[in-house]
């Protein structure tokens, strides 16, 4: 029986969070300017575009890859014995 | 997520089981020299086109700070958004169209992760020598020359991966800047942030991860099959000519000893970069990047046996029925394609740079001047999209008798440039019934070729008059 390693665990989580981060950041910020949303902010901050856009796409990854980990979690269990869901050989 | 070791998880090493590292063996052919090719070509775009200059200013550069993507000619806004989304539209399409047209070309040729991890094994084997040296080596135990080698290694790992994240991050910064701040070891804090973060992405995936990004990472390698038929062509091993397989003296005839064509040499095992034995049929981690078509072409010859016994092939076609590769499915695609790409070229060929935004004044709804005229005010944004500046002319129209307040003729507006104008709009009180009207602003450049166009409201005083 194949386990999953936590690498591959690790590559399944982050690499498709990033993909959907990417894509969210890409319609976000052509929708809002990040400059201006730091100063309509609660806590307004004064925030270089550059800023913006690398929180904005670090906060997308963050989410994204939660989301990930959970349904991970929900499929495999983080139990001793890992099979492969996918493949068995 | 602590994991606990138990008997059952430790034969194959624990939870940390180490995938087996493979040492693809290099290859030459015509398949190796087309990767080559793609490899020069995409990297050469990659690496040189942020350094091309347009009219003074960086030809391809995606200028977030500015909010404005500069391709040649053409500027692009946030408000231009439309035509990235067809763009990935298309891009999209294209992937479905050669997908059904054979296989995973993009794969094989034209991946970021396939293009870079070549490289990555050109400087591999220039410095730690072919793989079946490396193998050796890395089991080997640690000498000087094994540190030097992997030590060059790295050094020309770092260098070219620290490049790729500087040439990046000079696709949306300018690069000739971002160059002069980094010699003085300065670059912006999230300039460099992301210099070092793509360098490290780049130095990860082609370095160590490579053929696992594709194996479990990479969402298209799991659904490219949905697009996949019997007409689609695929890298296939010909199992009726090469079974049964065997070893046998050069130049033997196969039928004479009772086996097929294939002589079992393994190459096609030993050059394919994910590790797969391309014999057992098609399989979901077979990049098509033809390496055991080539190296099986190169047996076959030493053989004196026809090539192709591993080919581009259709599953139609190996069963012996008839294939097309012209059929519905490649129709729809590429006309679905072309019908695209040419709605693309029109929208931008017929794009007006110009775009105005009304913003109706909150404070006071209508103001009545001298008892005879109703003033509305406006706040009217002129975003001058095009390259060089313009004169623009405002008029409000729609209602009868309507006129602008206005101090200044026309406004003058740089390229590039937004102007925020006040404009009062004044209609005589006797013209209108009704509280609410309809009322358009259009804003027109002097030399007449560009103009824009917005609606919004022209209120009245409660009851009319």
């Amino acid at each position: 029986m194949k386990r999953i390693t936590w690498l591959r665990l690790a590559g399944t989580v982050t690499w498709p969070s990033f993909l959907c981060a990417g894509l969210a950041s890409v319609v976000f910020f052509a929708t809002f300017d990040p400059r201006e949303l730091g100063l309509a902010a609660t806590f307004a901050t004064p925030l270089s575009r550059m800023a913006g856009y690398t929180l904005g796409f670090l906060g997308f990854w963050a989410v994204a890859g939660l989301s990930s980990l959970l349904t991970a979690w929900l499929i495999l269990g983080f139990s001793q014995v890992r099979e492969d869901p996918l493949h068995e050989d | 997520m602590t994991a606990k070791k138990t008997p059952q998880a430790a034969p194959s090493g624990g939870l940390y089981a180490k995938t087996e590292k493979i040492y693809p063996r290099e290859v030459r052919g015509r398949f190796a020299r087309m990767r080559t090719l793609a490899v020069f070509v995409l990297l050469g775009i990659y690496y040189l086109l942020p350094w091309v200059q347009w009219n003074g200013h960086q030809a391809v550069l995606f200028d977030l700070p500015a909010r404005k993507f500069h391709i040649f000619a053409l500027t692009f806004w946030p408000q231009d958004f439309f035509y990235l989304a067809m763009l990935l539209i298309i891009a999209a399409l294209s992937l479905f169209f050669f997908t059904a047209l054979a296989g995973r070309l993009w794969c094989g040729y034209a991946c970021p992760q396939t293009v870079w991890t070549e490289v990555f094994l050109w400087m591999e084997r220039l410095a730690e020598g072919k793989a079946a040296q490396r193998a050796k080596r890395d089991r080997g135990p640690w000498s000087r020359e094994k540190l030097l080698r992997k030590v060059w290694k790295q050094a020309m790992w770092i260098s070219f991966a620290a490049w790729t994240g500087f040439t990046f991050v000079g696709f949306f910064t300018p690069i000739r800047e971002l160059g002069l701040h980094l010699v003085n070891f300065n670059p912006g804090p999230w300039e460099g942030f992301w210099i070092v973060f793509y360098g490290f992405a780049t130095y990860g995936n082609a370095g160590y991860l490579r053929e696992q990004v594709c194996k479990y990472m990479c969402p298209y390698a799991r659904f490219q099959s949905a697009m996949f038929d019997r007409n689609t062509l695929i890298i296939s091993y010909d199992e009726a000519r090469g079974e049964p397989r065997g070893a046998r003296r050069r130049g033997v005839e196969p039928a004479s000893v009772g086996l097929g064509d294939c002589i079992a040499c393994t190459k096609c095992v030993q050059v394919c970069p994910t590790g797969i034995d391309i014999r057992q049929g098609l399989q979901y981690e077979c990049i098509a990047c033809a390496a055991c078509i080539d190296v099986c072409d190169d047996v076959m010859d030493k053989m004196g046996y026809p090539r192709g016994l591993i080919r581009y092939s259709t599953e139609n076609a190996m069963e012996g029925k008839p294939s097309r590769v012209l059929r519905p499915r490649t129709f729809v695609y590429g006309a679905l394609l072309l019908g695209l790409i040419g709605a693309l070229i029109t929208a931008v060929s017929l794009r007006v740079p110009l775009r105005l935004d009304v913003i109706p004044d909150r404070n006071a709804l209508y103001q009545v001047v001298d008892a005879t005229h109703v003033e509305n005010v406006y706040t009217l944004r002129i975003l001058n999209m095009d390259t060089r500046p313009h004169r623009f002319r405002i008029t409000p129209e729609g209602l009868p008798g309507v006129r602008l307040v206005s101090d200044a003729e026309t406004r003058e507006v740089e390229a590039g440039g937004v102007l925020s104008v006040a404009a009062r709009v004044r209609v005589d009180i006797s013209a209108l019934q009704g509280m609410r009207h309809d009322l358009e602003f259009r804003v027109e450049s002097l030399d007449g070729s560009v103009s824009a166009e917005h609606e919004t409201r022209f209120l009245m005083p409660v009851g009319g008059r």
